[in-house]
């Protein structure tokens, strides 16, 4: 295969995010502006102009009318997704980790940071209609011990999945904002965190050097896939039974790595028998973000050097088959 | 991967075809093109080439909201671009390969060696077995024999320098010194290497000319090599003491901004 180099982006990736068709791809980066691709050819719709600083996280509706990102520059914008219309603007006292819509569309949460003696929140807000009378967030959730990394919808918006950065997976009512439930089986900052497409069970991506599949109900660790480096980003295929895993070491050390050593490479493992079956070259620092394409047939990468990479798969992929599946 | 619009509307160079008679057939009932054309080759015979070509074109069914994105209009920093990819934020990487297999947990992350070993290149200096000499069964009973071997060795060495008077005879460099002739390697003057010095970290800006007024008033030398891009140079003395004496003098000397390390040659050092 021949992967799409998107480098619209001048600083390194912090995510990247699919809409529900596929069609469009959604990237944050350091630099300050949030990017919306199509994804089957790599063309640049558009970008989305107002953040003041590095952003961290980006998440479309399911609709893709509204495009909701997370910014170092202590704000949480909501744009229009197919003009780059800035919308509204949720001033924070502290930096946007992660932002996530709610299955509907109606509502969506963002973590702050705990920075200058604020505690580490997630913000509830409900997305009007009508931008004008939009709101600001209506109810939060703190935490006094580690703080949140990454926060996710469960399943029918009932709960907030939430990593920490000690590695903790907790499990909040999205109602009353208890805590249901917790386990700490990681043991640095969760990076990344993607659900399944039945929203069953999910994959875990930490520093910690380990990927896990958390069962949802329960928070059982259902399988592991340990490496010898820092995860950054980790994907669950919608298609096969595979999952992509990406990362790398600090991206203070990389230059003083070659890129043969520095395993930069996209690695896919087999989700059930946990065994590593292919990698995938291409970056030259480390990969910051992985997204499987709602078809399964593509995923894309984001790197610390600032490239984002489109890999369409061939079809010898598609008729691959592991040992004992045949 | 999926062509972009692009690539419709300009067909490759590739297919371009240059000015010869061509013959188009209108596409048979499969579908295909039949190119019939008339070329000559560089030398100068005609040939005919005929290729088949058969064009698809791929229906693929979208998504209705998908269909209505791909006609959204730019905006932020895409606003004037025209439609299509820009090369400026979208280009094609090189070919890369992802090999799926079932057991690559060795496979991926040990590089296979480059040159494989088999066992038929395998062989035991000591018995002759197909395995690592030092995994030899016979290691120590065999030991006491192969330094016999190696006295025997010594000694056809002594007797092919003894053999000397025969002239012609091939001789291997590694005995060529045994002979005490007076010839080093290969044919090249020797010269006394007790006298030489070797002088190192000389400014590259330093002639043969510089090196000679430098060394010229410790004594006559026999021979002043100056090797200026490395920034060394041996320098043979006729006499020893004077050679000493220019060692003593110039090693820590300061010339041309650099100061000059001096020792003796390397050789005589051994």
């Amino acid at each position: 295969m021949r992967p799409i180099l998107l480098n619209g982006h001048t600083r390194s990736l912090t995510k990247i995010k699919y809409n529900r068709e596929g069609d469009l791809l959604f990237s944050v980066s350091k630099d300050h502006t949030p990017t919306v691709w199509y994804s089957h050819n790599g063309e640049r719709l558009g970008t989305y102009e107002g953040h003041g600083g590095t952003c961290w996280d980006i998440d479309v509706n399911g609709t893709t009318t509204r495009v909701l990102t997370g910014s170092g520059d202590n704000t949480c914008r909501l744009w229009e997704a197919t003009t780059g219309k800035q919308l509204h603007v949720f001033e924070t006292k502290s930096a946007v980790r992660s932002v996530a819509f709610a299955f509907g569309d109606k509502e969506a949460i963002f973590v702050t940071d705990a920075t200058m003696g604020n505690k580490s929140t997630i913000h509830f807000v409900k997305i009007a209609e009508n931008p004008e009378e939009q709101q600001p967030p209506y109810k939060t959730i703190t935490t006094n011990e580690a703080k949140f990394s990454i926060a996710r919808w469960g399943y029918l918006n009932k709960t907030i999945v939430v990593g920490h950065d000690d590695g903790t997976i907790s499990i909040f009512d999205a109602k009353t904002g208890e805590l249901i439930r917790k386990a700490k089986d990681h043991t640095d900052t969760i990076q990344d965190l993607q659900f399944s497409n039945d929203l069953s069970y999910f994959i875990t991506a930490s520093k910690d050097t380990n990927s896990f599949i958390y069962d949802y109900e329960t928070l059982k660790v259902l399988k592991r896939y340990p490496t010898e480096r820092p995860v950054n980003s980790a994907a669950i295929s919608p298609l096969k039974d595979h999952i992509i895993l990406g990362g790398g070491q600090d991206a203070m050390s990389v230059t003083t790595t070659s890129v043969t050593a520095g395993k930069f490479e996209v690695r896919f493992f087999h989700k059930i028998f946990q065994e590593e079956i292919g990698r995938v070259k291409g970056h030259f620092g480390p990969i910051n973000t992985l997204a499987f394409h709602p078809s399964g047939k593509s995923f894309a990468s984001g790197g610390e050097d600032g490239y984002i990479r489109i890999h369409h798969l061939d079809p010898d992929y598609f008729t691959f088959k592991y040992d004992e599946e045949e | 991967m999926p062509a972009t619009d692009k690539e419709f509307a300009k067909p490759s160079w590739g297919d371009d075809v240059d000015d010869f008679e061509q013959d188009v057939t209108e596409k048979d009932e499969d579908g295909i093109f039949t190119v019939v054309e008339e070329r000559v080759r560089d030398d100068g015979k005609k040939v005919k080439v005929t290729r088949k070509i058969k064009k698809k074109l791929v229906k693929e069914a979208v998504n209705h909201v998908v269909a209505e994105r791909k006609k959204l209009k730019k905006f932020g920093k895409s606003k004037n671009d025209p439609s299509g990819p820009q090369e400026d934020t979208t280009n094609i990487s090189e070919e890369i390969f992802l090999k799926l297999s079932s057991n690559n947990k060795e496979g991926i992350k040990v590089e296979e060696p480059k040159e494989k070993v088999t066992p038929s290149n395998i062989v035991c200096r000591y018995c002759k077995g197909e395995h690592w000499t030092i995994k030899c069964p016979f290691k120590n009973s065999m030991l006491s024999e192969r330094t016999k071997l190696s006295e025997s060795r010594e000694s056809m060495a002594s007797s092919l320098s003894n053999d000397d008077s025969k002239p012609g005879k091939y001789i291997p460099p590694s005995l060529r010194n045994r002979m005490g002739s007076g010839r080093g390697e290969g044919d090249k003057p020797q010269y006394d290497d007790e006298n030489t010095i070797r002088i190192t970290n000389i400014s590259e800006d330093t002639t043969d000319r510089d090196l000679n007024e430098l060394i010229h008033r410790f004594g006559p030398t026999n021979r002043v090599f100056l090797k200026r891009d490395k920034g060394y140079a041996f320098v043979n003395f006729v006499r020893r003491e004077d050679a000493e004496r220019a060692l003593n003098t110039l090693n820590g000397y300061g010339y041309d901004s650099l100061i000059l390390h001096v020792e003796w040659s390397n050789r005589n050092k051994n």
